[in-house]
């Protein structure tokens, strides 16, 4: 009987290990604790949802940069997409938003809108603080309807709930420092046609099109010469002269913490340096400063009080043309530069090529164009007290916390111009261009952005256990007021949640928690809402039966249920209840003046007003409503077998849009907006990890894997109108994710069946090898009414993987995600391109590519199931390999690591990221790193 | 001691925290006119009825008038895919139809009229600080806010009106309150017979005689005349002679054979009234100021005596860019076809058909009525500059001519639209002059065309005791009308008094005469609908061959076959999806 057990458990293993995902972190069990809303602590056993906790130790085996990177792969259900390489994104005006995505993240769970960070309980945009390890706490993540419920409608979408580092009582300095350095390096990035290249295939698209093709092949001989300065037959290769490959990129992190019986602190302050892609006139560069600081003590027997501050520094120093301007022109439309000259004061300056139809230089436009440099300060400051009212009722205490966040940010650069005169193949130099060589002499503002946040909020709560019962009740109010900006909008919002738990020895726990909140977004008397919540689960594993059951160590049940509103819903414009009018001058009345007037009844006249409602009101707008229920198992086999599953469902009615498509114009509303709780959308979904974690000798293994998958569906929408027969068109029960288009059946393969089917354009304008489209509602043309859904970027599964050993000294893991299934559109202009004076990207040789012709073909270059591609993909996302030294001395640890991120993609989708289909073709690149480093904790 | 008052001073924080919060969540005031305080600008209040004036439209150069006898037998599409002559011959696609915007456009004036009329507001508004003036402007608006319902509601009931699929003969739904958001319910929408859509725009009129004043001009001997208020100043506004003339097509409509099951001839007489009223208007009151019914009048004069109810007006070249062959600068969208060229008479006063006219198949473009040469551009007809006898441009419209048919910009059937052209444009000029465009909502000829209908159905033509006027004697005054430039109309009219004998004889010249006098004005499209007359007939475009020496022999062609289902016009689709009791028009079922 063992036998077989070792058996199956190896088998087990070797499964999961094959290709399952892996999760960093174990689903909390009976004797760990987990940080909840407001700073409380619960050992698992009295939780009701499923949540993941993360260690600052775990985000500091990631490459550094940014916080969001650290976090792909790490918890079950935690979905990071890199949408771009771009940290360099952290730099922007729009960072008032409160979405933790942007920078080139997408972070969802469970379907939801972008996740939220809960820094410290107050809503920060993340962005402004871009938090490092050293000064995190701990980090737990959830997406449970209760849980989310206790910070009112802020965490909507699932939260990140940061607790930032503030020090311990009681213990000696401790210091740690860290330092690593490394590279980076662009990954791909889809080509663009040679010079050369783009001769011979421009010249046969302008035979295609029955224009005479430019190029001869004397000239394409020539230009294989490849000679940028060539005057007659020029050819640049402007990547390897505008972009980088690789950058540097290191990072200093330094922390101390320490406390007595009655003071605590805790300092930090963290350094990042990293170059640019593009070359340029000057060093490009990104350095950020972090630092923080934070003091608390105790005051007498009843109150505990303390303030922290976090701030931040960013720069950026870049180019102020896109970085993917080098392909902006082909490789042969003129020389790099034709000659020099002096300027008025006698020094030497460059003159550049362009061309009447191209008229812009790319790589004069970095060399010589300017810069910009963008910075962004930031500070948090919080003071917050803790009181025991003990003295009152035994467990009575209260919490009160005042948060108030500033931002600040700034574009400022010199915008240079570049000398160019025109040249032409025939004719040589020509005259100037539009690039003057103008120099700027004073900066100029690229813009600036300013955000500002006050929160606070005051908690009451009573905790008591006795005889085995535990007790918990409480209320929180909460105020918060935001101002940002850059957006020129504000937000405040005012809630109170009360909650009451009760559990019985770890073993049986049930929640409640109820939600009054309200929004300046609404009228009078619609602000507020009330949406209760409940949670109840089961240990079942520390029942007295389950004691005899071999094999299962832990088993445990949850399910919460509970309604909440969703505040992404309420973030739209004010006063979208009133009713607008505005005021315009009208037609004249009386006489008319003008042309042969004959005034035989009087010459008064005078303007009308035209008075119109643009928007219409509705008092009654109020939050929308989101139902959820979540309903999980979290298992332990033999000990060393995790498995956590988690069904859910969740559906939000009344969601905020403008129905006057769906009103009659019978009413008069036709050119008016109309705002109601009106649509509805829902899903569900099911998440589940597994790992597997033994310890043979001294060698510690865990092996993990998990998988998420859900899809979104349209219940309800403003007006889904479609005639009989065109029931393809109906758009409810859709996914709002779903690519819309038109099916393709194949190429036209001769003339004949060009004149037999419909087609999508007039016939004449048809070849063979053009795309064929399906009537799909049989009416005998092919047109809009045939587009229908013809794939969805959703993925139908999403998966990720983990494996980390230790032995002795040494620790290795390594971390891997992917996804199955959904469709990537092929539609960015990588993939659309090759008519016209554009450049044409090297998809144009691929035999996928429909017809090339220099005029560009209505027919093939629509969105249509040509275009799509199955989303299968997996990536090894980051490794870490390190030594620890343990030592005796003031100086406890020291740690040597290799870290790496982004290392290997496995796909069969070619030329772009399968992840990033936009990272190398309009967003940066995605950046393969390499860092080494070495930390030391005294 | 410390603690003591740190907690008071929390809990203090939060009674504090919880009395601010009922006025946190305030946001700052707009800064726009909402329901709170636009009743206190009298500007915007005004500007609700200003604004349901300013959906008017402004020329006749669009569908919903001269292009809307392309969808009859008087005039054809230039170019075969254009969408309403799909429309028009049976191919066209679901959903377009011409008229579709006019069902909004009409209910959005409707709204703001309501919005207005709500509660008395625009009423109990202070407009002006004199006592006098306000109390005159007040009701003026008021007035003006009912006649522009009934106005919107007659437009509707024209366009729309007629037997459901259900075979119930309907009117429009009835909207005459402006609606809360919350009370929108689609389902609970549904169309007014016929008989009701008429009785809510007489009461609208009712109402609006009532508030109004007579009429819009400055009489030097008018007692009520108030500058800044009433007279001239609300030219283009609608007065007490306007709701006459309503009254008069309203009533006509209803008693029309389409729209009258049971033959009720009281209706022709209401018609009748109303129609003879504003024709003594203009006879008594305006004569002496200006207005002379024998002499010709311009279409490029928005202050023309023609003028009843007219619209504002603004300068433009649309008429010239539209009518004009490609080769004087325009795109011929649509033009005249045969048969309406046909349906004018000899200068005698005798059709075509009747040997005594004169008529010569050869030189069928001799000797014909003056008003053939005013509104039609024919083969060989030249363009003179207005004010000189210069030429600018001869017709070339016989086969192989710079204008005939089969060629880019140029007219299907050789005839091209000479109504409404101001002749001082020239597109070939340095400086191009264009004119100003007005529409006559009511204008004089047409009040005589109703009178002259509706007092022979009721009277017969030539008794005019108990009007004033005889059906006879108001049809010859159309007839012996000159046109712009002069010439003289059918002065003597041995036709008119032949057809005076015969009721049938007289209907079909009243019917010719709609035709032609208000060809290119939006009327005959309806006008076959309420008469009942049969829709589907050939079109058809004149062939002018030229042999070897220039002389041109006439024949014809047919170019297209009117095929409506219906007589019907389709309630657009949009609506008919979003209120799922609303019953579509007969022939269009599938129209959903």
């Amino acid at each position: 009987m063992k036998r077989h057990y070792r058996n199956l458990i190896s088998v087990f293993a070797v499964l999961f290990t094959a290709g399952v995902t892996l999760c960093a972190q174990e689903a909390q069990r009976t004797d760990s604790l987990v940080w909840l809303p407001y700073n409380v602590s619960k050992p698992s056993g009295q939780t009701t949802g499923m949540m993941f906790s993360i260690s600052p130790q775990d985000l500091s085996r990631r490459v550094s940069g940014d916080l969001r990177s650290r976090l792909v792969g790490m918890v079950p259900g935690l979905e990071v997409t890199e949408n771009g390489g771009a940290y360099f994104g952290s730099i922007s005006s729009n960072l008032a938003s409160y979405a933790i995505g942007g920078g080139g993240y997408n972070i969802n769970m469970k379907g939801f809108g972008t996740v939220v960070a809960i820094i410290d309980d107050m809503l920060v945009p993340f962005n402004q603080l871009l938090l490092e390890p050293n000064q995190i706490e701990s980090v737990t993540v959830f997406s449970d309807v209760l849980d989310k419920s206790k910070f009112g409608p802020m965490g909507s979408n699932g939260n990140l709930y940061i607790r930032t580092h503030r020090g311990e009582y009681d213990t000696p300095l401790k210091i740690k420092t860290s330092f690593d350095s490394g590279i980076r390096l662009t990954e791909r990035i889809p080509e663009w046609l040679s010079g050369e290249e783009y001769a011979v295939y421009n010249n046969k698209a302008r035979l295609a099109a029955g224009y005479t093709p430019l190029y001869s092949d004397e000239d394409i001989a020539a230009f294989q010469e490849r000679d940028p300065y060539s005057q007659t037959t020029p050819n640049v290769d402007y990547q390897s002269l505008m972009l980088k490959r690789w950058l540097p990129t290191s990072n200093l992190n330094l922390s101390l913490s320490a406390g007595s019986h009655i003071v605590k602190y805790a300092f930090a302050l963290n350094g990042f340096h990293s170059g640019d892609i593009q070359k340029g006139s000057a060093d490009y560069f990104y350095d950020k400063i972090n630092y923080s600081g934070s003091v608390s003590s105790r005051i007498g027997r009843y109150i505990e009080a303390g303030a922290s501050f976090i701030g931040l520094f960013g720069a950026y120093k870049g180019d102020r043309t896109s970085w993917n301007s080098y392909r902006s022109v082909p490789g042969i439309a003129f020389p790099l530069t034709l000659s020099t000259t002096t300027d008025d004061n006698g020094d030497e300056v460059t003159i550049f090529g362009a061309s009447k139809v191209y008229p812009n230089n790319p790589y004069a436009a970095t060399m010589v164009g300017g810069y910009q440099t963008k910075k962004v300060r930031s500070g948090l400051f919080q003071a917050y007290v803790d009181a025991d009212f003990s003295w009152i009722l035994p467990g009575l205490k209260s919490k009160t916390s005042l948060m108030t966040n500033s931002f600040v940010y700034s574009n400022i650069g010199m915008n240079h111009d570049y000398l160019a005169y025109y040249w032409d193949k025939d004719e040589g130099v020509g005259e100037i261009s539009t690039h003057t060589g103008q120099k700027s002499t004073s900066r100029s503002l690229g813009g600036t952005a300013v955000a500002e946040n006050l929160s606070m909020y005051e908690k009451l709560y009573f905790d008591r256990t006795f005889g085995g019962h535990t007790i918990n009740l409480g209320t929180v109010l909460y105020l918060n007021r935001a101002f940002n900006q850059s957006e020129t909008d504000f937000e405040r919002y005012l809630f109170l949640v009360g909650n009451a738990d009760w559990s019985y020895g770890n073993r049986y726990a049930v929640q409640f928690n109820a939600q009054y909140s309200g929004s300046d977004r609404f009228a009078k008397g619609s602000r507020f809402g009330f949406f209760p919540s409940i949670g109840l689960s089961w240990t079942v594993s520390n029942e007295a039966f389950m004691e005899d059951v071999k094999g299962i160590t832990y088993l445990k049940l949850h399910a919460q249920a509970g309604t909440y509103p969703d505040r992404d819903n309420a973030t739209g414009s004010h006063y979208l209840y009133e009713m607008v009018y505005s005021r315009a001058s009208g037609y004249q009345y009386g006489p008319t003046s003008i042309g042969a007037a004959s005034h035989w009844f009087g010459t008064t006249n005078r303007a009308s007003v035209n008075t119109t409602t643009t928007q219409y009101g509705n008092p009654n707008l109020t939050w929308n409503t989101m139902r959820q229920i979540d309903a999980g198992i979290d298992l332990t086999l033999f000990g060393c077998l995790d498995l956590s599953a988690e069904y859910f469902t969740w559906d939000y009615t009344g969601n905020i849009a403008d129905i006057s498509g769906a009103l009659p114009s019978v009413f008069g509303f036709s050119d008016i907006v109309a705002y109601a709780n009106h649509s509805r959308q829902g899903t569900s979904g099911l998440i589940t990890a597994l790992q597997y974690h033994k310890q043979i000798g001294d060698l510690k293994l865990r092996v993990g894997a998990s998988a998420s998958t859900h899809n979104r569906i349209y219940k309800k929408i403003v007006s889904d109108f479609y005639s009989p027969g065109n029931e393809h068109l109906k758009k409810t029960g859709t996914s709002p994710y779903a690519v819309w288009g038109l099916d393709c059946i194949g190429r036209y393969t001769s003339e004949q069946q060009i004149q037999e089917n419909p087609a999508y354009v007039s016939k004449d304008l048809l070849r063979t090898g053009d795309l064929m489209y399906r009537d799909v509602n049989g009416d005998g043309t092919i047109d809009d009414n045939d587009r229908m859904v013809i794939g969805n970027t959703t993925p139908k599964l999403r998966y990720g993987v983990y494996l980390g050993l230790e032995y002795k000294g040494f620790d290795f893991e390594v971390v891997g995600t992917g996804r199955w299934g959904g469709e990537i559109e092929l539609n960015s202009d990588y993939f659309f391109n090759g008519w016209g004076t554009g450049n044409y990207s090297a998809f144009v040789k691929d035999e996928m590519y429909p017809n090339l012709s220099y005029a560009k073909s209505s027919n093939n270059f629509v969105m249509s199931s040509y275009w799509l591609t199955k989303q299968n993909w997996f990536k090894i996302q980051a490794f870490d390999v390190g030594y620890t030294f343990r030592l005796d001395k003031s100086l406890k640890e020291v740690r040597l690591d290799i870290k790496g991120e982004n290392l290997l993609t496995l796909t069969k989708v070619k030329y772009i990221d399968p992840e990033a289909p936009d990272a190398g073709v309009t967003a940066r690149p995605l950046m393969r790193v390499f860092t080494a480093g070495v930390s030391l904790n005294f | 001691m410390k603690t003591r008052l740190l907690h008071i001073l929390a809990g203090g924080l939060v009674l504090l925290c919880i009395a601010n919060g009922c006025n946190f969540l305030e946001p700052k005031l707009s800064g726009s006119y909402n329901d709170e305080n636009y009743t206190d600008y009298p500007q915007v209040v005004r500007g609700l009825v200003e604004h349901a004036y300013n959906l008017r439209p402004r020329t006749y150069a669009s569908i919903r008038y001269a292009a809307s006898d392309a969808l009859t037998d008087n005039a054809v599409f230039r170019s075969e895919s254009n969408a309403n002559r799909l429309y028009s011959i049976g191919s066209g696609s679901l959903g377009d139809s011409p008229f579709s915007s006019v069902w909004s456009n009409e209910y959005t004036g409707i709204y703001y009229c309501n919005l207005f009329l709500k509660d008395d507001l625009g009423y109990n508004t202070r407009y002006y600080l004199d006592a006098g003036a306000d109390e005159l402007f007040r009701k003026c608006l008021q007035g003006d806010a009912y006649a522009l319902r009934a106005w919107y509601y007659y437009s509707l009931l024209q366009h729309f009106g007629g037997e459901g699929t259900d075979g119930v003969l309907y009117g429009v739904p009835l909207v005459t309150e402006a609606i809360q958001l919350s009370e929108v319910d689609p389902a609970k929408l549904t169309r007014a017979t016929f008989d009701a859509t008429v009785e809510q725009i007489l009461s609208d009129c009712e109402k609006a005689y009532d508030l109004l004043p007579y009429n819009n001009r400055d009489y030097p001997t008018d007692p009520t005349f108030a500058v800044p208020v009433v007279g001239s100043v609300r030219y283009t506004m609608m007065d007490q002679v306007s709701v006459d003339g309503l009254r008069a097509m309203v009533y006509l409509l209803w008693a029309s054979p389409a729209f009258n099951p049971n033959g009720d001839k009281t209706r022709y007489q209401k018609a009748a009234e109303y129609a003879a009223k504003v024709i003594r208007h203009k006879l008594e009151v305006e004569g002496p100021m200006g207005f002379d019914p024998t002499k010709g009048f311009t279409w490029r004069d928005g202050n023309s005596p023609e003028a009843i109810f007219p619209s504002t007006t603004y300068s433009t070249s649309t008429y010239e860019t539209t009518f004009y062959p490609i080769g004087f600068g325009g795109s011929a969208d649509y033009s005249p076809s045969q048969d309406l060229v046909d349906a004018f008479p000899m200068a005698n006063g005798y059709p075509i058909t009747d040997p005594r006219s004169g008529y010569d198949p050869n030189a069928p473009y001799v000797g014909r009525d003056a008003r053939f040469y005013a509104d039609i551009l024919y083969d060989g007809s030249e363009i003179i500059r207005d004010g000189t006898d210069e030429v600018m441009y001869t017709i070339e419209s016989h086969e192989g001519g710079k204008d005939g048919p089969k060629l880019t910009g140029t007219s299907r059937t050789g005839y091209y639209i000479k109504k409404f052209l101001y002749s001082g444009w020239n597109s070939y000029d340095s400086n191009v002059l264009s004119n100003v465009s007005v529409v006559f909502f009511e204008r004089w000829e047409q009040m005589c065309l109703i009178f002259a209908e509706a007092a022979s159905e009721f009277l017969g033509s030539a008794e005019n005791a108990s009007l004033g006027y005889s059906a006879k004697e108001v049809l010859g005054w159309v007839r012996a009308r000159p046109t712009t430039d002069g010439t003289p109309g059918i002065t003597v009219d041995p036709y008119l008094d032949e057809c005076a004998a015969s009721p049938t004889l007289f209907r079909n010249l009243v019917r010719n005469e709609w035709r032609i006098t208000t060809c290119f004005e939006g009327t005959r499209y309806f006008d076959l609908r309420r008469w009942g007359e049969n829709l589907n007939v050939p079109v058809h475009g004149a062939v002018i061959t030229l042999s070897e020496d220039g002389t041109p022999s006439y024949g014809n062609t047919v170019l297209e076959t009117k095929n409506y289902p219906s007589p019907w016009h389709p309630i657009p689709v949009g609506d008919i999806r979003r209120c799922p009791n609303l019953v579509q028009n007969a022939g269009w079922a599938n129209w959903r």
